[in-house]
């Protein structure tokens, strides 16, 4: 007797019991037809599993960047950048510093120059933020409906607050290069100030969404 | 997460439309093959991609980072595809009242030599929706009968008996 189109399946799929599959086996071994079956079936779902992606028509992409584009405005998309640049060169900045902290090992002296290109990377990392943080002043006085005064008042004494811890762990540092102390409290700095301008960035897209 | 994508993604929230087109062509060809084997047409699956990637934009601040990004952009376009799926099965229900919604498809029988080869992709379309949302999970997704299940609403044996009978009908479409 033929199994049944749920038995050759699962039979396929190894799901059966011992007694199970082996009555399919033994079927199998005089049933040419059902043998194709098998055969086919089992192709098929090998041709499934092997399916590559398919790739999306280009103008998929055009369709999504237009929305995109369209939905953001005015001088905002000219802080983004400047503001995710700030946050990269400070994420970069760290790193290098973090290698700075760690002792090197023999014969390798990457990792130092890392770190001393990580302190150049630092001044134009405050640059940057500095740049940012006018334009930001500029778009507010600007557009005073897209953000509170008040908040960006706080969010401006709070960056200053920590550009000043900054500013004291940076003059420890320069005192004492190997200072751990100096080097944890400047990166605690540098951390500080990613998570600010991050809560920033969201925070006004937040409001960008509530006015558009 | 790997720092090249912790940047990106950064970047990606503060607007950088240019970033996110990065993203975009790291992950389109998984989430489009996804969309438009699960809504059974490419024209169905572009518009399902779009609306993939303009959610994932405006839901990229809730990303966490445990998971890598594909991952989690994945299981978005996946949650998508399912929600379309069920209002599509929903509108049907409300239509034809019946349980399923299968829509007859002519399929050769076991014997039969003389059908038209298609391929795998075409033949996809081709089957009833309930048959191949289960078989693209199964088969092709790797999801296993619980997991299909739990994601279809159905029972375990439907999602068994489900991929058996798209496994049968493809077989019927490709020989």
């Amino acid at each position: 007797m033929h199994p049944t189109d749920q038995q050759v399946n699962e039979y396929i799929d190894g799901t059966l019991t011992n007694h199970e599959r082996s009555a399919v086996e033994q079927h199998l071994e005089s049933c040419g037809e059902c043998s194709k079956l098998v055969a086919e079936l089992r192709e098929a779902c090998r041709q499934a599993a092997a399916l590559e992606p398919r790739q999306p028509p280009e103008r998929a992409w055009a369709q999504i960047e237009a929305r995109l584009r369209e939905s953001s405005s005015g001088g905002w998309r000219i802080v983004w950048p400047a503001l995710a640049a700030s946050v990269l060169l400070l994420l970069a900045v760290a790193t290098g510093l973090q290698l700075r902290s760690r002792p090197e090992p023999a014969g390798e002296p990457g990792a130092r120059e890392l770190a001393e290109s990580a302190e150049i990377e630092l001044r134009e990392a405050e640059q940057h933020y500095q740049k940012a943080i006018e334009l930001l002043e500029q778009i507010a006085s600007a557009e005073s409906d897209a953000l509170d005064p008040a908040i960006a008042t706080t969010l401006k004494e709070n960056l200053q607050l920590i550009d000043r811890a900054i500013g004291e762990s940076r003059a420890a540092l320069d005192a004492q290069p190997e200072s751990d102390p100096a080097q944890r409290s400047l990166l605690e700095g540098f951390r500080m100030k990613l998570v600010l301008l991050q809560d920033a960035v969201a925070l006004v897209n937040e409001l960008r969404k509530g006015n558009g | 997460m790997s720092r090249p994508d912790e940047e990106l993604i950064i970047r990606c929230r503060a607007g950088d439309v240019d970033a996110f087109e990065t993203l975009y062509r790291e992950h389109s060809a998984r989430i489009y093959s996804l969309a438009c084997r699960m809504a059974g047409s490419p024209e169905d699956g572009e518009d399902l991609l779009q609306e993939i990637f303009l959610q994932a934009y405006r839901k990229l601040r809730s990303f966490k980072g445990e998971a890598a990004i594909g991952t989690w952009l994945y299981r978005l376009a996946l949650n998508h595809c399912l929600d379309f799926v069920r209002s599509r099965r929903a509108k049907m229900q409300k239509i034809t009242g019946t349980l399923d919604g299968e829509v007859p498809v002519e399929t050769a029988n076991r014997s039969d030599s003389t059908a038209i080869r298609l391929d795998l992709e075409r033949g996809l379309q081709r089957l009833p929706s309930g048959y191949r949302e289960a078989f693209v999970l199964h088969d092709i997704e790797g999801f296993d009968h619980k997991e299909v299940a739990r994601m279809l609403g159905i029972a375990e044996g439907t999602s068994r008996s489900q991929v058996f009978k798209a496994r049968m009908k493809l077989r019927g479409l490709l020989y």
